[in-house]
């Protein structure tokens, strides 16, 4: 039978609502949203996340990945914020290889730099990792401070590394655009790269 | 329907210089805490360490313990202290770092209602457009104390957090 006519006749205690949470309280999702995902093709050694809403207070990138870089068995991953590609990046790493531990660092750079990634040479079907936060990344008076947490093994035969790195980008003014990519060759189709935003109060 | 693993709890700005900030009232209704700061102080160095205390506003506060893992300049080195007034942060920005630059800097702090000792892992980086001047570090804290956390007090070793430093406090459930 179709409806043809809402009545409250004979419904007694009735409360109406003038909105669809009927007096409950709104779902809260809490402060970790992801914003947007991509995969490796194969054929490209980029990655670029762009149109970064500025409804949050901070960013995190997860990473996965590995490069079909022939002939080495790790392959330098670098970031670019905002497509620039001048000098005003700074980075420092610090890193261990499974034997010793090192500090360096570089000012005026072109890139910042979270880490490493397997390449061809590595041992099959392992991955390199990052995970890299970028704090109060709205913020328009203040340069952008990069904290990277990240590495890879490949059970002993060939290349280890764990890093804790981070890298300034010396210019103020909102992120909306992040490239990652590959020093030299393509990211593999296994590998994969989140962005998150994380709220505030 | 789900409740959320990952809630904001806290969050301070500071819009002047301010020697210290407490982040107090903490329910005990989450795991763990994630404290996530953005910081940078007014002595006039590359960098400057930050003062941690739990339930407390008072410097000693007894049986805070560290080690250490740092990477400064060339240098890489580890160390480790007992007995100390406060628990380490090892570094934030200060004020001969390049201007407008921020530490980032991150509290993982388990089981803060619990009953055992509470622990922190810290994972900080400062910056600064210098190959040399800047610290990268991962840090383990012990407070030898077993009360619940309810507030959390910071301050640099040495002179004012800026205006623009941010202190933003996430709770953390479990299923």
């Amino acid at each position: 039978m179709a409806i043809t006519k809402f009545t409250t006749s004979g419904v007694y205690n009735i409360v109406k609502y003038d909105d669809f949470l009927a007096g409950n309280a709104a779902y809260d999702p809490g402060g970790y949203w992801p914003i947007a995902s991509a995969n490796g093709t194969g054929s490209s050694g980029t990655i670029t996340f762009s149109s970064i809403p500025g409804t949050y207070k901070h960013l995190q990138i997860r990473a996965m990945g590995r490069t079909d870089e022939a002939a080495t068995t790790a392959t330098n991953i670098f970031i670019q914020l905002n497509g620039t590609t001048s000098s005003s990046y700074a980075y420092h790493r610090f890193r261990g290889d499974g034997t010793n531990v090192t500090a360096s660092g570089g000012a005026s750079q072109t890139f910042a730099y979270p880490t490493d990634f397997t390449a061809a040479g590595s041992t099959a079907n392992v991955m390199g990792v990052f995970i890299a936060d970028i704090l109060d990344y709205t913020n328009s008076s203040t340069n952008k401070t990069l904290r990277f947490f990240g590495g890879m093994d490949q059970n002993a035969v060939a290349t280890g590394y764990v890093n804790i790195n981070s890298s300034l980008y010396n210019t103020t003014g909102a992120i909306t655009s992040i490239k990652i990519y590959a020093s030299s060759g393509n990211f593999t189709t296994s590998s994969t790269f989140e962005l998150y935003g994380i709220k505030e109060v | 329907m789900p409740s959320p693993t990952y809630v904001a709890l806290a969050t301070t700005v500071l819009t002047g210089s301010q020697a210290s900030v407490t982040l107090s009232s903490i329910p005990s209704t989450y795991t763990d805490l994630v404290l996530s700061i953005s910081v940078r102080s007014s002595r006039a160095v590359a960098a400057e360490e930050i003062y941690l205390l739990f339930n407390s506003s008072s410097i000693p506060q007894s049986s805070w313990s560290y080690t250490n893992l740092q990477g400064y300049s060339s240098t890489a080195s580890s160390d480790r202290g007992t007995a100390y007034g406060a628990g380490r942060i090892i570094a934030g920005d200060a004020g001969s770092a390049t201007a407008n630059t921020f530490a980032s800097i991150e509290l993982y702090i388990p089981n803060y209602a619990g009953s055992t000792n509470k622990v922190a892992s810290v994972t900080g980086v400062t910056e600064n457009n210098s190959a040399t001047l800047a610290y990268t570090y991962a840090t383990a804290l012990l407070l030898g104390n077993t009360a619940a956390i309810s507030s959390i007090y910071l301050q640099p070793a040495n002179g004012t957090f800026d205006s623009g430093s941010r202190f933003d406090l996430y709770g953390i459930k479990s299923s």
